[in-house]
């Protein structure tokens, strides 16, 4: 990788490193010779970890710890944590052996572990403000992908329903695809009584549903 | 008046020989009150505390480990962490500290005689989260790394004989040492095999093995015992 290619992602990262081999081997998928980035990113796992529940429960909402605890694995889900490395190019810019070449080339899991180890190197690198910075920028910010309040659309919608003298609502898979490039679900989210109904694909199963229930909530809340 | 002074003073020194334990003093004592009270309260309980000792005590073990063991690989690293995390090690820290003596639980919870290896474990990681939020990362980690990490086995003693290994670990812990009784002898017996019973009676833990020789069985019964510690043992 050129080092202009390096400058590049360290721009995408907004973090310049001190020491770039580091963030080279962060780069270096386990499939390729010479000293991989697994280590990294066993570090990166624990240091993202970290910054994410500190985040959380220093929030301005005192959240349950319920809710921490499912907002920290919706924030950290492998799906969103590979979408965020190819929004910043990571993926671009790995280095994958010849075995995997092609077909895996881009799974979900290798993005997600590429972030990963970025973020170990941001550790090593950068200490944990470092981290703690980089999860502010980019894994934080509770984007429409998955809010905590878009986790809440199901017990909103329940809630809702229950207290409107309706019966709870339904779920239904439309369809479910699946391919090299991952999974989508499409759902339905029917409350019987209400004529609108909420559909809505999204990588997990769980996601759809939430956003399906966001769609009837605020369908409904355009209404009433 | 009086009694209220008394009673302010008396607060001062609430947790005093559990803060000199643990090594830290707390600024706030309200946060290590929390982390005492177990989720059978039904209300302000050490859940989110722990939550977030969770996530400190990965980061901390795991950096740790990284700069510790420079030429291992991922799997063994993962492995160490899983050992020093573990629920029965973690108890066992909270035993060595008489966090048993200091929780908070629910009435209900009296009741039961073994209230669980879980409960104590996570009050070790409401206990991080407390020393954290109350005087941030640096203590914390001063504190898992003097009772979490520096009572595991390292990584050249869990390459040691089962017992040698367990031996080391209990009384890091400072316990007492594992007991080997002999539950069924083949002389007296008639059969062919001997049952020993490992026992280390702090953890309340006992496994039983057997073998055709007194000191396999104790070598199996041992492993048996660091197995359930989560602790790898690759010894003889």
């Amino acid at each position: 990788m050129s080092g202009d290619d390096l400058t590049e992602l360290q721009a995408a990262l907004g973090y310049r490193f001190k020491d770039e081999t580091i963030l080279r081997r962060a780069l270096v998928h386990a499939s390729s010779r010479g000293e991989d980035n697994e280590r990294l990113e066993f570090l990166g796992d624990a240091a993202l970890g970290y910054a994410v529940s500190v985040a959380l429960y220093q929030g301005q909402e005192q959240l349950a710890v319920g809710v921490l605890a499912e907002s920290k694995a919706n924030l950290v889900n492998n799906n969103r944590l590979a979408q965020i490395a190819i929004d910043l190019g990571i993926d671009r810019r790995m280095l994958i052996g010849a075995s995997i070449q092609g077909e895996q080339q881009k799974s979900p899991k290798i993005c997600a572990d590429a972030l990963e180890a970025v973020i170990g190197a941001l550790a090593m690198d950068g200490g944990i403000e470092a981290v703690q910075q980089f999860v502010d920028e980019h894994i934080r910010p509770l984007d429409d992908q998955s809010t905590v309040i878009e986790k809440h659309a199901k017990t909103q919608l329940q809630e809702w329903a229950v207290s409107n003298g309706f019966k709870p609502p339904q779920y239904d898979v439309v369809k479910h695809e699946s391919d090299k490039n991952g999974e989508l679900w499409h759902v339905r989210c029917k409350v019987v009584g209400v004529k609108h109904v909420g559909k809505a694909a999204a990588p997990s199963k769980r996601e759809a549903e939430r956003r399906a229930a966001h769609d009837v909530l605020s369908h409904v809340a355009s209404t009433t | 008046m009086k009694l209220n002074l008394y009673d302010s003073i008396l607060g001062l020194f609430r947790h005093w020989g559990l803060q000199t334990r643990i090594g830290y003093r707390f600024k706030d004592l309200t946060q290590l009150d929390e982390a005492l009270t177990h989720a059978s309260v039904d209300r302000v309980n050490n859940e989110r505390l722990e939550f977030l000792g969770d996530s400190v005590l990965e980061l901390v073990v795991s950096e740790y480990l990284y700069r510790q063991y420079p030429d291992i690989d991922e799997g063994t690293l993962t492995q160490l962490k899983i050992m020093s995390v573990n629920n029965v090690h973690l108890q066992s820290v909270a035993l060595n500290l008489g966090l048993d003596e200091q929780l908070f639980i629910g009435k209900g919870l009296y009741k039961v005689e073994n209230r669980g290896v879980k409960m104590y474990a996570d009050a070790v990681e409401a206990l991080i989260g407390a020393i954290y939020i109350d005087g941030g990362l640096r203590p914390a980690s001063k504190f898992i790394d003097k009772y979490v990490i520096q009572t595991l086995p390292t990584l050249e003693e869990t390459q040691m004989h089962p017992k040698t290994a367990l031996q080391n670990w209990v009384s890091k812990q400072g316990m007492e040492y594992p007991e080997y009784d002999v539950v069924q002898d083949p002389k007296r017996s008639g059969s062919t095999n001997w049952h020993v019973k490992c026992s280390i009676k702090r953890l309340a833990i006992t496994r039983t093995a057997s073998a055709r020789s007194r000191k396999a069985a104790e070598t199996a019964a041992a492993r048996q015992i660091l197995d359930s510690l989560g602790i790898m043992a690759n010894g003889a």
